[in-house]
């Protein structure tokens, strides 16, 4: 038994072993796979960890959203979690999020990969098994197991298999020639090779552990969970420990065993769940003995999934993510999970098989009669629905297909709110694609729906693909107010300051969460705009070797096109504000000496300019007051074109 | 990759993470007072802070800010904070001597043994600066970075001591002594056993010297923001409840009257709000009590109060923008939207709508949703009744008070002495 970090034996305490096995306990790559996931739990606690911090500088304040993602920046970290738990969306946190699917079964494995070098480049991969969800009730509440080993030979084809596995679903739902969201798919496969470099090694003999993984595979022919616990092998005596129970007939079957002991979950008022129905009758499984046998106090939930068996002299320990159900051990039945399993060999399986107490049937409820501590599975989404922003087209792409054997209604998706379509029939291989004015992240998705007449609904992640940093919000948003104040006392500045300043983003310029109200938009102070821009041609003069089109620095131009575009636009005064902005830009950059980067930079401003001239034509010609200045009731186009002229003559005046 | 062999971990069942699953005391977990705060709670009570309900703390801080000056310009070089927390510690015992406490009672005990340590001065001890300061800040009385008087304010200052110059350079002397000994003092000793030093002070806190100097910087420049400070004096402070107070001031202003018209433009919003952060408090609570409930399972409990708690979301969301204040009402009103729009999401709601107010304090939300089912880290046990909760609402004992206390108790005092 391994005592864990202060002492305690805890998922966290597996997770910071792993951890410490890197160079100051930063590894490269980190996958986490999981049933149930919350995203606040994660972002809060695990994530920190993963980005160096101690679990007990996480108590108290909070590590802030820029600097998670600054460290996040040489460490990629990849979340797979079953899509039918609606998981809330993630934060603006540089970490791969993707909810999976099964049309018949539950994406239910626990398992961490970790991967990278110590601190003299030496590489490791090491993974963890366990029964515990991602979630606050996994890693904090529940009684769960936890067990994890140094990659080794032996686990490298079922690593594999699991990674190729997720690899399938990447490519199924971000599709070919994307960027998605922290390269995920990079991530699984940095993981991959680190897996598969551990296959070449010799394998340890005295290693006694492997790696049990469960995953969908074409036919009938492949080995069910079940036989592969037990190994093939014939055990005298095998000691289940579930929170959830079905099939156990069928299950004794599979395992063989003449005696199967059997621990199910207690909840606070004392009463064990188990279907008391599966003891008796058909189903297989008879010459098994069964025993129920308890062993828990009513303090917490129990989620624990362990198999013990012994026989011959030997002894097996296997435990993980599989409860005692058909669905998770067996290969027959309609539903079928993904399970990951620890699988121990000849070790010391006291702690597993000692302290049990008979179970009297008074202490047994049917599950149907009992409110469980645990809420059960969510039920199953009758189909099968990926939407995926592209950053690049400003379009949203909905892919859809009903699950076999399912029959949905009235089915809608709502995205972000004003969009709506009926998905009324397969959108599978031809998408619903949905262009959108707005450049702006939205986190989910809500398909309504009726089934067997019940109104139902489901939410869903919505995928990134060719999203900027700045666009997922990874970096902080500029803010044009605070760039131009900053370029108006760029005068005033020493260098070791500017040198500050130049070296990266400057936190001072941005606003802290990136959001800023439309209001804040109307009083735009056009004369400090120009001083602004007057300082900063002053500032190129004197420094000649300062690139303005870098991305960073008090000089980048581009900051400063990040800040206009990322401003709404929606009001005249808004699309003036912008397009003066613009033409400043363009101005600048048009001064400074050609090279690729002014082209490139000029051109991306061009299209915005000349959409947004048109629109201030077309305002100029409508204002009414600008009639009433002219005192002309016949303003015509050409008179604006000339009157927008000479403005911008006046206005681009230096001094 | 490493070839050194390394034995497998046993695995192990696990015990409850109690670092990860530590929950401090929260104060305010739905951030109610930032909802009213800044917005409608300042439409008629402009400047004075809740805790602000004696006109004798105002007098202190101005006191203590003018000795800081004098300080100041005789060149020493006091550390501020140490300074503060000295002639706190020792105006407080002057003011129980005299009168009664400003503030901290608790903290000041028998002021024949209170001692104070100038290297406390990093500690608010005694709240008096912690609770006033801001207060005098927004009346203009002493400048935006609370670091000096405004000049108008140190002339009164001057005006009050008039005829004690000499005293005052006594009682620099005497704090300067102290400051640098750094040693513990106990005021009734050091200061105030000196005739001419309570002399000094009972002539600086006369109130009559400051009731007409302070009611407009105070209470407010605009004649319906003073009217109501009265109607906070005579009906508020008398009445048994905020329902019964709103309630009362209504009847007794008028439709005719402009300065009334202002006031009741403004107080039944008041009434909207309160009646629905006290829903949104106590559903909150309510939800404490849900630990490990399915949400769905939950919103079909709510059904019994669908009715009221719709209604007051929707009157909740008529409150007209200028009263609306900070990003944390717009919050709210979300939270009143899909109440109001979409009942199912109630809950999602609430709990969403907490996570965003610890958010910023750096703290993990009490409540989370996992899988479809409520995650309660402290979760509260026994009945809680949700038809209680409509019958508390209804009651009109509700939680905060809009400044009224402050504004009530603030105009008394100035009322006694501004005749």
């Amino acid at each position: 038994m391994t005592v864990g970090a202060e002492g305690r034996l805890t998922v966290r305490s597996a997770l910071e072993q792993m951890l410490s096995l890197f160079g100051d306990r930063l590894p490269s790559e980190v996958l986490f796979t999981t049933f149930t996931f919350s995203p606040r739990f994660f972002e809060g606690n695990v994530l920190p960890l993963c980005c160096g911090y101690k679990a007990n500088e996480l108590k108290g304040y909070a590590v802030s959203r820029q600097t998670l993602n600054q460290t996040l920046e040489g460490l990629q970290i990849a979340v797979f979690c079953d899509r039918s738990t609606q998981p809330e969306h993630k934060d603006r946190l540089r970490y791969g999020l993707l909810p999976v699917g099964l049309s018949a079964g539950r994406f239910h494995a626990k398992v961490i990969l970790v991967h990278g070098r110590d601190s003299e480049d030496v590489e490791h991969l090491a993974v963890s098994v366990s029964s515990a969800n991602l979630s606050f009730s996994g890693w904090c509440l529940n009684r769960e197991v936890v067990g994890w080993a140094k990659a080794s030979p032996q686990h490298a084809p079922e690593l594999v298999r699991l990674l190729d596995w997720l690899r399938e679903r990447a490519d199924e739902a971000f599709g070919e020639g994307t960027r998605e969201d922290c390269a995920l798919r990079h991530t699984l496969e940095a993981l991959r090779e680190g897996t598969v470099r551990a296959a070449l090694e010799e394998p340890d003999r005295r290693r006694n552990c492997s790696v049990l993984v469960s995953v969908p595979q074409g036919g009938d022919s492949h080995p069910s969970l079940a036989d592969r616990v037990s190994d093939g092998r014939r055990w005298e005596d095998v000691t289940v420990y579930s929170p959830y129970w079905q099939g156990v007939r069928e299950i004794a079957a599979a395992f063989g065993a003449p005696k199967m002991t059997l621990v199910p979950t207690v909840d606070s008022a004392g009463q064990h769940s188990f279907p008391k129905g599966s003891l008796c009758g058909a189903g297989g499984g008879q010459g098994t003995s069964i025993a129920l046998r308890k062993r828990w106090e009513t303090d917490r939930f129990t989620h624990a999934k362990a198999y013990v068996l012994a026989g011959g002299g030997q002894t097996r320990l296997c435990i993980g993510s599989a409860n005692c159900t058909g669905p998770a051990l067996l290969s027959g039945g309609w539903l079928r999970n993904v399970e990951a399993m620890l699988a121990y060999d000849n070790v010391e399986t006291g702690p597993f098989a000692d302290s049990l107490v008979p179970l009297s049937l008074e202490d047994i409820v049917d599950p149907e009669f009992v409110q469980t501590d645990e809420p059960g599975p969510p039920p199953l989404p009758p189909f099968e629905v990926i939407v995926v922003f592209d950053w690049d087209m400003s379009t949203f792409t909905c892919r859809y297909r009903v699950a076999p054997h399912r029959h949905p209604e009235h089915v809608r998706i709502y995205i972000g709110g004003p969009l709506e379509r009926a998905l009324d029939k397969d959108h599978w291989e031809a998408p619903l694609s949905i262009q959108t004015e707005a450049r702006r992240w939205v986190g989910s998705f809500t398909v309504c729906y009726t089934e067997g007449g019940e109104e139902m609904s489901y939410r869903g992640h919505i995928l990134q693909v060719n999203g900027s940093d700045l666009d997922l919000g990874y970096v902080a948003r500029p803010v044009l107010d605070r760039l131009i104040d900053e370029l108006r006392s760029l005068g005033t500045w020493d260098k070791a300051e500017l040198a500050r300043r130049n070296q990266s983003e400057e936190h001072l310029v941005f606003s802290p969460e990136g959001d800023m109200e439309d209001g804040e938009l109307e009083d735009f102070d056009f004369f400090a705009m120009y001083q602004a821009f007057h300082n900063l041609r002053a500032h190129l003069a004197e420094n000649p070797t300062l690139n303005c089109f870098s991305q960073y620095g008090v000089h980048s131009l581009q900051r400063i096109l990040n800040a206009v575009t990322l401003e709404s636009s929606q009001t005249p005064r808004a699309r003036i504000r912008r397009y003066m902005v613009l033409l400043e830009l363009q101005r600048l950059a048009a001064s400074r000496p050609r090279s690729d980067e002014r082209t490139a930079f000029l051109q991306a401003l061009e299209g915005d300019i000349s959409e947004l001239r048109r629109d201030i034509q077309e305002l100029l010609v409508s204002s009414t007051s600008l009639h009433a200045a002219l005192k002309s009731q016949r303003y015509s186009r050409g008179a604006a074109r000339a009157f927008e002229r000479w403005f911008l003559k006046e206005a681009g005046k230096d001094g | 990759m490493n070839a050194t062999p390394s034995r497998a971990e046993t695995p192990w069942f696990t015990d409850r993470d109690q670092l990860l699953s530590m929950v401090g005391s929260v104060r305010d977990p739905m951030g109610r007072q930032g909802v009213w705060r800044s917005g409608i709670g300042r439409a008629l009570v402009p400047r004075l802070a809740s805790g602000v309900t004696r006109l004798d703390g105002i007098i202190a801080l101005l006191f203590i800010y003018h000795v800081v000056r004098r300080a100041r310009q005789a060149g020493k070089g006091w550390s501020v904070s140490a300074t503060f927390r000295l002639l706190e510690g020792c105006l407080e015992c002057y003011l129980q001597l005299r009168d009664g406490p400003v503030y901290g009672i608790q903290a000041l005990g028998d002021p024949a043994s209170f001692t104070i340590r100038p290297k406390d001065g990093r500690i608010a001890c005694n709240g008096l600066s912690q609770y006033y300061r801001g207060t005098c800040r927004r009346a203009g009385l002493i400048t935006q970075d609370l670091l000096d008087l405004e000049e108008e304010t140190h002339a009164w200052c001057v005006e009050a001591i008039e005829g004690q110059e000499r005293t005052i350079v006594g009682l620099l002397e005497s704090v300067g002594d102290v400051l640098e000994s750094n040693a513990s003092v106990r005021p009734l000793d050091a200061f105030l056993s000196k005739p001419p030093t309570l002399d000094l002070l009972d002539q600086f806190f006369r109130h009559s010297f400051w009731a007409p100097r302070l009611k407009e910087p105070l209470l407010g420049s605009h004649t319906h923001e003073l009217r109501f400070a009265e109607l906070c004096a005579d009906i508020h402070l008398a009445s048994p409840n905020l329902k019964a107070s709103l309630d009362s001031i209504m009847q007794a202003t008028s439709d005719r009257n402009e300065t009334d018209v202002s006031i009741r433009s403004v107080v039944p919003h008041i009434e909207r709000c309160e009646r629905f952060i006290c829903w949104t408090v106590w559903l909150f609570g309510w939800l404490q009590h849900c630990d490990r409930m399915r949400i769905d399972k939950a919103t079909v409990q709510l059904e019994v109060v669908k009715d009221e708690l719709a209604s007051a979301a929707l009157s909740f969301l008529v409150i007209p923008p200028d009263l609306q204040g900070t990003d944390r009402f717009r919050a709210l009103a979300g939270v009143a939207g899909t109440i109001v729009n979409d009942f199912p999401s109630t809950v999602r709601s609430l709990v969403e709508y907490h996570s965003r107010v610890m958010a910023p304090r750096g703290l993990e939300p009490l409540m989370l949703i996992e899988a479809g089912a409520l995650v309660v880290r402290q979760p509260e046990y026994g009945p809680y009744d949700l038809g209680q909760i409509t019958s508390d609402v209804e009651s009109g004992e509700w939680l905060d008070d809009y400044y009224m206390v402050a504004a009530g108790q603030i105009f008394r005092q100035i009322r006694e002495h501004d005749k």
